[in-house]
């Protein structure tokens, strides 16, 4: 049946009505496929390369998105009075001198250290290779706690990457696009960090907690000696994050009736909210090296048993 | 002859516009209010420029909002279809609502569709929190989808093709 009516913009249009409601087998197909999709990209990692494809269709909309504060921070630097651009300047020359001193203590503490690990025939300490990248998105939102950088797998970004700060450590690559890639934040509950007490030396794992300003040590005897102020920080158990870099600091020990543990609140030290620019570390070579050998010798294993 | 009334341009700029107002940063207390943009968007079009939406053009539309919100690849595509599969046949109906009854529909289907995306974060081990996700997700798409049936409206007449 065919029938002529005006819509609400007044135009003759003309609609074949059914008779009988039909469910179209692509909306069925598509339903289904949806599903599958989910199930296999939860559980396995087959579906990497079309998130890949699919993150390079849709990168400019972040980078559409990060752009009114680019051109905020160009108004603000454009507009910004001389007598203040003077008094930064100085500023920034004074840090400067203050952190090319303390660089110069801290290569005379690593050759002492280097020369310690040598003499103890422990391996000498790496360096890092770094990557700079920008916050592009910052999704704090629901149940995430992530921010998107503007450098991916064109860059040399790698999956399981740690992310830091001028401060400390934010967090670690989860997805790397074609341009951009995706970092957990420390303080998602699904990000775990181990560290250790730089007072005492106690090793822990701090999990997140979805807030962006807390997060929690797990599994702390109420024999444990931490109080409110200590530093937190990495402690290189599982390869995760370099040893050494500031996670957080001790805000808050409580010690709950009835339980084992003891409950300590962490307070992150890295601007999760407030980052701009950030550091990448990449693996040493030797440290690649060294992994890869050990992916393999497990490999073999494997096939053995 | 089918009801398109604007360009596949405009609506693909529409799309995009809607992307990029559901990505766009927000203080954390108000991202609990954020509007689904692309559910209203795609609640316009099936009702009120019926025959236009496909399914493959749906899917890919939660497709691309699952890898701007990193969730699992389906997520949003699967509460997308399933809330076009319930407005299939019936939105002809929407023009003979007052808009009182269209901002309860709304709600009705918005709250259907965060009610999807919560199964699938706690499927995927995040604890959303379900009351603040799907009620006032809701509240806030009913009292959005006035002014979003006034702005498309206009768009439409603009750019309508003749």
């Amino acid at each position: 049946m065919i029938s002529n009516q005006k819509n609400k913009y007044n135009y003759n249009i003309s609609y074949n009505y059914i008779t009988k409601e039909s469910l179209p087998l692509s909306l069925i197909a598509g339903i289904l496929l949806s599903i599958i999709l989910i199930f296999v990209d939860a559980y396995t990692l087959k579906l990497s390369k079309l998130r890949e494809f699919a993150s390079l269709v849709v990168s400019p909309i972040p980078l559409v998105v990060n752009y009114p504060e680019r051109i905020k921070v160009w108004f603000g630097t454009i507009f910004k009075a001389k007598q203040n651009l003077d008094d930064e300047n100085q500023r920034l020359r004074k840090q400067i001198l203050l952190l090319q001193i303390q660089l110069q203590r801290w290569h005379a503490l690593q050759r002492e250290n280097n020369q310690l690990r040598a003499s103890l025939a422990s391996a000498a300490a790496q360096k890092n290779r770094l990557i700079a990248a920008d916050v592009l998105d910052v999704d704090i939102g629901r149940a995430r706690q992530l921010i998107i950088l503007n450098k991916g797998s064109h860059d040399g970004v790698t999956v399981g990457q740690p992310v830091l700060d001028a401060q400390g450590v934010m967090g670690q690559v989860i997805d790397v696009g074609f341009l951009t890639s995706t970092v957990l934040l420390i303080t998602d509950t699904k990000c775990a960090v181990p560290v250790q007490n730089a007072r005492t030396g106690e090793r822990a794992i701090v999990v997140g907690t979805n807030h962006s300003s807390e997060l929690t040590l797990l599994h702390l005897p109420k024999t444990s000696t931490i109080q409110p102020g200590d530093l937190l920080l990495t402690s290189g158990l599982g390869r995760l994050y370099p040893a050494g870099y500031p996670v957080g600091k001790v805000a808050e020990v409580l010690t709950p009736q009835g339980e084992a543990f003891i409950r300590v609140k962490v307070r992150p030290i890295a601007g999760l909210n407030t980052a701009q620019f950030v550091l990448l570390l990449g693996e040493p070579q030797q440290e690649k090296d060294i992994l890869a050998e050990i992916k393999q010798r497990y490999l073999m294993v494997d096939k053995l048993s | 002859m089918n009801g398109y009334h604007i360009k596949y341009l405009h609506l693909g700029l529409m799309v995009i516009t809607a992307m990029i107002l559901s990505i766009l940063p927000l203080p954390p207390m108000l991202q609990w209010v954020r509007p689904s943009w692309i559910l209203l968007l795609l609640l316009y079009l099936q009702s009120f420029n019926t025959g236009m939406l496909r399914v493959s053009f749906i899917f890919l539309c939660g497709l691309c909002l699952d890898v701007l919100q990193f969730c699992y690849l389906g997520e949003h595509a699967l509460a997308l279809l399933v809330i076009y599969l319930i407005m299939k046949n019936r939105e002809r109906r929407v023009y003979f609502f007052s808009l009182l009854q269209q901002m309860i529909g709304v709600a009705v289907l918005s709250s259907l569709y965060h009610t999807i995306l919560v199964l699938c974060d706690y499927f995927s081990g995040y604890n959303t929190h379900f009351l603040y996700t799907v009620i006032g997700g809701s509240i806030v798409n009913a009292l959005v989808w006035p002014w979003i049936c006034f702005i498309l409206d206009k768009f439409c007449m603009t750019y309508r093709k003749n």
